[in-house]
């Protein structure tokens, strides 16, 4: 039992698989009540023993004992019984005493009136894990109906599920407002989702939804506790989920209602997950480009306690179509978890070459292969899946009036790319403009530009090239203003650039926000004239100072951060048509400095690059129809695949030749893949490792972290008024409110001394020997 | 005396009831006829003459009828008799068998019959042994010489146990032996119906006997003491039990003082006398204390 437990009289436990009524009692030692029970025995247990251990007396004055025997017998069975009942009955009000009762936990007594509860089911991909053939959503299933079984059938019940793909991946009701037994049969339709969920939203979701029922609130939080629901991954981090924490406070406050004891129950399983892969993602952005050299992270975790070591072996094949190209391992040796069970990730860096993939869909899998003899098991994610756009390479033509332009460029660009062949401003108007995605200009002689070029340039535009101007020395304020500058932002450039270098001395007037809030009002307001600066000072001082912006702008202009974390360069970017139109001003890239020992212009053309683009990439995790392939290790002789719930059914196959690795064809459905690998004989004898794990389809690369959050770890970081971290909802007794704990054991134990002083008397009636008893 | 006997003549025991004798002189004018007068003397007593009374004569001896005639006071004086007959009659069913303490029930009877012997042997008078249980199984005629006395030592030494009480019977058959009157001293557990046990007092007494009932009973039989649960073993084809006797206690005693209440009122009423013996009090306690109060009586 938890540091707390519940009495149930007549029925077994909640958790039990019989329906069981409603329980009377909470108890806040429940270990003192097992003792008790225990010690209930012990007057029996004596009498028994003395029973047995009796004397024996050859004795002659026979007639008197049994005559007495003859008039007593009955009353002494009475009187036994009545003494035995007092001394059982003792004992166990004692320790009931002591184990603080409270009869209003959480007010699932029937005496306990109607209850306003709001359970909130996690359902996101993670609770369709199985173990022991059930997944934590059957158990929280389960747990849910014992629950609403037990509410007082006048209370009021909303369900609300985690996340819904059908709702985009955000929470929803799947009930509202119903008795409990409505909320039961609405029970058979939970789904796990195929991605994780934001317990902060639900949480938020389920204040809301308390406040519109009546009765004395509770809120029900099932799920299993997966760690990446309540502590950041990054250690370095603060550690817990501020978001997920406030909202917490705020519903067991009960915001404007009355306070509301919020119960997370956990539903989950504790495994014995090793080696899994965390995450998948590309460093730079979320498509890749023909030709190019895409670069992967691979997260893995090692939450043994050994040390791993094996090769993250990376794969790529079509959309769509069977097959894998084996691309070129890269080793790793995975250290063990340290004692207190935090796991620490290890970054395999694995580059893929797209030089050979045709423009389209593609998909990369990621799988950790132990060496073999590593004498590890892998029992938790160890395959993922990405899916990737394969873009068309870039066609540029570069405008250069000088090559150093042209090469800073190149020597800053992030990864080889062919950037064609650059011409000169006069040559310009005679290009073939139809051919290229996007017109470089590379700090060219602007005035060398004839105004009909600049015509050509603007109707490329519009029809939806690019245009990535990169000023530099050569740029003339005036000459820009006059050919690429139109009033309402009909021109090239959105602004005009200030004739006079100009100062922001006063930062606090510019506003920084990110620019994936795309529904920001400043960005609604503005759209057509946003100016994305770095993040970085140096390059906010860059723009400022010598590329100017012309300060009647200035109100207008958002200033933004576009991506902190890639470190883009300051870019204005203008859309023009079905085009869009990018100036390159400054960049922070280290490389630049170090480059030309100064601060200097430079691009990152790789990033530059997507702005050209028509479409925002899309990320889209998993991939389901993919093959699984499971290495087998020696001594295999039978694999056993579980599917996700929704799949149903299960394959049991026996391994005809372990040296090549078990493929599961079938995985049309999302979700997580229980594979388990039996040994010959069915005694596990030769197999060390790999004889249970997870595969994961269409499953987000985070929420296949299986890894859980130890529950005591969860109550220090979390615990507070009216929160209960909790593996039984018996043994919950609300704060405040609820609590009668101290009442009731006050109680007690004046019907203890009552019964004490009953049994005294009645034993001294009855006899001496009672007394020692 | 021989050797084997000294057990059952105690003689600190005897030499405290002689000590007292001799001490009390006063008030019991001595067991032996001649130099004493008997505790038995009631029976065994002949009417001689009267003499005139003087202050210090025992006005229980003025006769009254004299008296009314001659308005003179006069004692009634009397003549011992010497050959009083005394009969002990010992219990060796098997319940005699239990005890306690130091002494079973029957050890203390042995006692006690050994020590009464002597004390009549010493004023000269004769005693007869007569041992029983369910019938009778011994008998010593009386007679009153020292030869006879270690005789009957010797049959109470080697008195076995064994059989069922039964008073009744016994008594009957013994007293078709007793012939004339005397006393006859009954030392038993009496572990039967109180009005069996009565019918054969009645039964001596109307054959003109003086009876005397020793009831000895052990300390534990008296007072029922035990605490633990205990599984009592019936002597004499008894049925076992295993009961509480905290429990059954307060019954128990309830049940022994009705029956002993019963004797007591039944010897009142056909002039026997009844004495209940604990055998945690000491012997020499108990039988200075009937003698004195005997002596009383008369």
């Amino acid at each position: 039992m938890s540091a707390t437990g519940t009495l149930q009289v007549g029925t077994a436990m909640l958790l039990g698989d019989a329906p069981a009524p409603p329980f009377l009692l909470a108890l806040a030692h429940p270990g003192l009540l097992a003792a008790g029970a225990a010690l209930v025995a012990v007057p029996i247990l004596i009498h028994l023993f003395f029973r047995r251990r009796h004397r024996v007396v050859r004795w002659a004055a026979m007639d008197f004992l049994l005559a007495a025997l003859r008039k007593q017998k009955r009353r002494m069975q009475v009187e036994n019984l009545i003494l035995l009942l007092i001394r059982c009955a003792l004992i166990a009000l004692l320790a009931l005493a002591l184990a603080r009762p409270s009869t209003q936990a959480l007010a699932l007594s029937p005496f306990g009136g109607a209850r306003a509860t709001v359970l909130i089911i996690d359902t996101s991909a993670s609770m369709a894990a199985r173990r022991t053939g059930r997944t934590a959503l059957d158990r929280a299933s389960e747990r849910a109906k014992t629950l609403l079984g037990d509410l007082p059938s006048e209370s009021r019940v909303t369900i609300l599920v985690s996340r819904d793909d059908s709702a985009g991946g955000a929470p929803r009701a799947l009930i509202e407002n119903a008795s409990p037994d409505e909320a039961r049969a609405r029970l058979t339709a939970l789904r796990t989702s195929h991605g994780p969920n934001s317990l902060a939203e639900v949480l938020r979701l389920a204040g809301r939804k308390l406040r519109e029922l009546s009765g004395k609130p509770m809120a029900v939080l099932l799920t299993d506790l997966q760690r990446r629901d309540w502590r950041m991954d990054d250690a370095q981090r603060s550690g817990w989920r501020e978001d997920v924490y406030a909202s917490l406070r705020a519903l067991g406050r009960g915001g404007n209602g009355p306070p509301a004891p919020v119960v997370v129950l956990d539903v989950g399983a504790a495994g014995t997950g090793n080696v899994a892969i965390a995450s998948l993602l590309p460093r730079q952005g979320r498509q890749a480009f023909a030709g190019e050299r895409l670069h992967l992270g691979v997260k893995l975790f090692n939450f043994g306690p050994t040390e791993v070591e094996g090769h993250v072996v990376p794969f790529i094949g079509r959309e769509g179509e069977e097959g894998w190209t084996k691309l070129d391992p890269v080793a790793v040796q995975l250290e063990p978890t340290p004692g207190e069970g935090l796991a620490v990730p290890t970054l395999a860096r694995v580059g893929v070459s797209l030089r050979d993939i045709p423009v389209g869909a593609a998909r990369i899998r990621a799988v950790f292969q132990p060496l073999r003899g590593a004498g590890d098991r892998l029992a938790s994610d160890s395959t993922r899946l990405l899916s990737i756009r394969v873009r068309p390479p870039v066609r540029f033509l570069p405008v250069r009036s000088h090559e150093g332009a042209l090469r800073e460029l190149r020597d800053a660009v992030v990864s080889p790319i062919d950037l064609g062949e650059p011409i000169y401003p006069a040559e310009f108007g005679d290009a073939k403009l139809e051919r290229y995605d996007v017109v470089l200009l590379a700090d060219p002689a602007l005035e060398l530009l004839e105004p009909a070029a600049i015509q050509k340039l603007e109707r490329f535009v519009r029809a939806g090239g690019g245009l990535l101007a990169y000023l530099g020395t050569f740029a003339e304020p005036d000459k820009v203003n006059e050919l690429f500058y139109k009033e309402k932002s009909q021109g090239l450039f959105p602004m005009m650039l200030a004739t006079e270098p100009m100062r922001i001395d006063d930062e606090s007037e510019i506003r920084f926000v990110p620019s994936r809030e795309r529904d920001h009002p400043l960005f609604r307001e503005t759209y057509e004239s946003v100016v994305f600066f770095s993040p970085h000072i140096l390059g906010f001082r860059r723009v400022a100072d010598e590329f100017l912006v012309d300060p009647k702008f200035r109100q207008r202009h958002v200033v933004a951060t576009y991506d902190t974390e890639a470190q883009d360069a300051a870019v204005i970017e203008h859309r023009l048509g079905r085009g869009r139109v990018v100036i390159i001003t400054t960049t922070p890239d280290e490389r630049a400095i170090r480059m030309r020992g100064s601060i200097l212009p430079a691009v990152m053309f790789f990033n530059a690059a997507h702005f050209l683009s028509a479409d925002d990439p899309k990320h889209r995790n998993g991939v389901v129809g993919t093959p699984i392939r499971v290495p087998l290790p020696p001594g295999a002789r039978e694999v056993i695949v579980e599917p996700p719930e929704a799949a149903g059914g299960r394959i049991q196959e026996p391994v005809e030749d372990e040296t090549k690795p078990f493929v599961v064809h079938n995985t049309g459905y999302p979700g997580f893949y229980r594979i388990r690998i039996r040994g010959s004989a069915g005694d596990g004898a030769g197999l060390a490792r790999n004889d249970e794990f997870l595969a994961a389809r269409n499953v987000d690369a985070d929420e296949g972290d299986l890894r859980r959050i130890d529950a005591e770890e969860l109550k220090r970081g979390y615990q507070g008024k009216n929160l209960h971290f909790t593996e039984d909802i018996d043994s919950v007794a609300p704060r405040g409110e609820l609590d009668d704990r101290d009442s009731m054991s006050r109680i007690l134990l004046g019907l203890v001394a009552l019964l004490l002083l009953a049994e005294l008397v009645l034993a001294g009636r009855f006899g001496s020997r009672r007394r020692s008893a | 005396m021989a050797e084997n006997t000294p057990n059952y003549l105690d003689p600190e025991v005897l030499n405290t009831i002689a000590g007292l004798e001799l001490k009390a002189r006063l008030i019991v004018e001595g067991f032996v006829s001649g130099m004493h007068r008997s505790p038995f003397h009631g029976f065994s007593v002949e009417f001689a003459e009267h003499r005139e009374y003087v202050p210090g004569d025992d006005i229980r001896f003025v006769d009254w009828k004299v008296f009314g005639k001659s308005d003179r006071y006069y004692i009634k004086q009397y003549e011992e008799e010497t050959n009083l007959r005394a009969w002990l009659m010992i219990d060796t069913s098997e319940s005699m068998e239990y005890g306690s303490g130091a002494l079973s029930k029957i050890e203390y009877a042995r006692h006690a019959a050994a020590a009464l012997a002597y004390l009549i042997t010493k004023q000269q008078d004769a005693v007869g042994l007569c041992l029983f249980d369910e019938d009778l199984r011994d008998i010593l005629p009386p007679a009153s010489s020292t030869g006879h006395l270690r005789r009957l030592v010797k049959m109470l030494a080697e008195s076995r146990t064994g059989g069922q009480t039964s008073v009744a019977d016994s008594v009957n058959h013994a007293a078709e032996q007793f012939g004339r009157r005397g006393v006859v001293i009954i030392l038993s557990d009496l572990l039967a119906t109180a009005d069996q046990i009565l019918d054969a007092v009645r039964r001596l007494r109307h054959n003109r006997h003086e009876v005397v009932l020793l009831h000895i009973l052990d300390h534990e039989e008296r007072t029922f003491p035990f605490e633990r649960t205990t599984r009592f073993e019936g002597l004499e084809s008894m049925p076992n039990v295993m009961v509480d006797p905290a429990a059954l206690r307060t019954q128990y005693l309830k049940e022994l003082d009705g029956f002993t209440r019963r004797l007591k009122k039944g010897c009142l009423g056909t002039g026997a006398d009844f004495v209940a013996i604990d055998t945690k009090t000491p012997l020499d306690v108990v039988l200075t204390s009937y003698l004195a109060s005997r002596g009383r009586r008369r």
